[in-house]
């Protein structure tokens, strides 16, 4: 079938045809540049493997308590320190599900999850004592009975 | 296993689209692929609405019982689509089918290259980050997990210790129903429930405008929202802000449907029932169906008056008030308040609405996004929309004008919604939210090019 355009049609269609075209090609460079840089495993996963110990002796569910040593910036939620201690503590949820999890040593137990290697060690909380350590930097406290 | 979870995927999609194709009554082969693009995104959000109820009443142990129960009801509704057809000349009079000349291979390559390409980006993503992206193991993600790990606890989703633990449950609904099913919590559920929105979203605006106006105008519709790379990458990351973007969509295509198709009863609860589901999918939905409700008012009073308007109404209630009763439902005994509205007295929104130094800073975020919605390293979606609408020009029909009223008020409606949300949050807020606002965009942009798509001139009108 012969088509006959308008030149304000021609143009539209070339306007979007290079749009699409440019748009595709930036859209394989980025899936390339994903592939070369995707982990295996994923973070997220790594860091449900990290976790896998200690998910086996916390109760079926409830409250447990979470404490880290990333400072959670509380002056400046927006800065990069707090973001990252706030990922790591959402991270630990989704992996501890269906444990609740709340930030700060509440309740009778307590995940430690701290970078492994840390300096100075793995300190309990006031009031806790560390039940097992799983390695890793990942640790369970127990509320010390009064 | 991954046959069982496709399974499962796959009786939610034929159980929306029999029903779709049932209320529309409409035939062809376009209608069919509208209907198919419809039923996706009604078929997840249905089912998920039903397992919700179902675990809520009975318990998340008995979930044979509703797979079951889908099969009976989808076995009844095709043996009621059979009927229907042999009766089809006295169905109510369907849209009339306009010349279409066939697609050339140039738009076929085209088509298929995109297609292609895209693919593989949503692709590298997804295997990139096959737990989704930040708010999907954040929020939607944890929450299918404990529905389906909680066993008897599973509400424990909805301790208020958790952000957003209000939000509605679509996609965690949709997600833990095929983890039910399946018997396990593999990453493929959430991944392949995020890919049947995102392109259901894509063929759903291709679709309907093939349907409406051509088929050439549906392929340049399909191709510029396969050239928005955030459209892509969110739904890879199983963002819920693809499917309310598909909701969003789907009322407005089937409220532009109702209006070429005189007073078809089905088109309207079915967009009742879209705009629900929006609404079940992001609690920013409630105010997409709030601008809904009101946009077609003044719409339908302005070219038909306020009787045709009641008549609508009831019709559009018939599909909103299912899924907005199990809302309430959630909404009052489950989701605790919300966290950005807990703690926000009047006394603290009011000076924050009345400072014009945060009106002017939302309006630099909506300014930036826009100019990167889509933008390819040359030039954004949005100028170059507005570039091709005036090199080709505009054609509005004259039964389009409702439904364009419509759009434009639910558009606007929504935005000016979004940008008081925006000034009214408290501080810390607002520069977390300023993250948000290309996702905000991204609610209303299927429906925006949609809607550009129908009032520009066809490749064939001036040929």
């Amino acid at each position: 079938m012969s088509t006959r355009r308008s030149p304000r049609m021609r143009v539209g269609l070339l306007l979007i045809g290079l749009f699409v075209g440019l748009a595709e090609l930036q859209a394989l460079r980025t899936a390339y540049a994903t592939y070369r840089t995707i982990e295996r495993p994923d973070e997220v996963s790594r860091h449900e493997a990290r976790l896998q110990a200690v998910k086996q002796v916390l109760p079926r569910h409830g409250l447990v308590g979470y404490v880290s040593d990333e400072p959670a910036d509380s002056s400046d939620p927006a800065s990069a320190a707090a973001r990252q201690s706030f990922k790591r503590y959402l991270l630990t949820q989704y992996a501890l599900v269906p444990i609740v999890l709340s930030r700060g040593p509440d309740g009778d137990l307590v995940v430690g999850d701290f970078t492994p290697s840390a300096p100075g060690g793995v300190a309990a909380p006031p009031g806790f004592v560390m039940v097992q350590d799983f390695g890793g930097g990942v640790v369970l406290f127990r509320r010390h009975p009064r | 296993m991954i046959a069982i979870l496709a399974a499962a995927l796959l009786l939610a999609v034929a159980l929306g689209t029999v029903t779709t194709r049932l209320i529309m009554r409409d035939t062809g082969p376009r209608a069919l692929a509208l209907a198919v693009a419809l039923g996706a995104g009604f078929g997840l959000g249905i089912t998920a609405c039903v397992f919700f109820v179902w675990i809520a009443l009975i318990g998340p142990r008995a979930s044979v019982w509703l797979l079951a129960a889908e099969v009976f009801v989808l076995a009844g509704l095709v043996l009621t689509w059979r009927q229907t057809r042999v009766v089809r000349e006295i169905q109510p009079a369907s849209l009339a089918c306009v010349e279409r000349p066939p697609l050339g291979w140039g738009w076929r390559l085209a088509l298929a290259a995109s297609v292609a390409a895209s693919a593989v980006l949503f692709l590298a993503r997804m295997v990139s980050a096959p737990h989704g992206g930040w708010d999907a193991w954040m929020t939607w993600n944890r929450a299918a997990r404990f529905i389906f790990r909680g066993d008897s606890h599973w509400s424990d989703a909805f301790s208020p210790i958790f952000r957003h633990p209000d939000y509605p449950l679509l996609v965690p609904g949709a997600v833990a129903r095929a983890w039910a099913y399946a018997g396990t919590d593999s990453v493929l559920a959430p991944a392949a429930v995020a890919a049947i929105f995102t392109c259901a979203t894509i063929a759903l605006a291709g679709a309907a405008l093939a349907r409406l106006r051509s088929d050439r105008q549906g392929l340049l519709a399909l191709l510029l929202l396969l050239a928005t790379p955030s459209l892509l990458t969110y739904g890879a990351s199983q963002y819920a802000d693809i499917p309310l973007a598909f909701f969003v969509l789907a009322a407005i295509v089937l409220l532009c449907l109702h209006d070429r198709v005189q007073e078809h009863r089905g088109t309207m609860i079915l967009a009742g029932g879209a705009a629900a589901l929006a609404a079940w999918t992001k609690n920013e939905g409630m105010l997409i169906l709030a601008a809904i409700v009101v946009a077609r008012g003044v719409a339908v009073c302005i070219h038909h008056g306020w009787r045709r308007y009641v008549r609508e109404l009831r019709w559009f209630t018939i599909g909103l008030v299912p899924v907005l009763v199990v809302l309430a439902y959630f909404k009052l005994h489950f989701a605790p308040v919300n966290d950005l509205v807990a703690g926000q007295g009047l006394a603290e929104t009011l000076p924050r609405l009345m400072e014009a130094g945060r009106y002017v800073a939302v309006a630099k975020v909506f300014k930036l996004e826009v100019s990167q919605l889509g933008y390819n390293g040359l030039l954004g979606a949005v100028p170059l929309l507005v570039g091709y609408l005036l090199c080709v020009g505009v054609r509005v029909d004259p039964t389009d004008r409702p439904a364009l009223v419509t759009v434009a008020g639910v558009l606007a409606l929504t935005l000016a919604g979004y940008v008081i949300v925006l000034v009214a949050a408290p501080a810390d807020f607002l520069r977390l939210l300023n993250r948000s606002v290309d996702r905000l965009l991204l609610h209303v942009w299927p429906a925006t090019v949609f809607t550009c798509f129908l009032v520009a001139r066809a490749p064939e009108d001036i040929e």
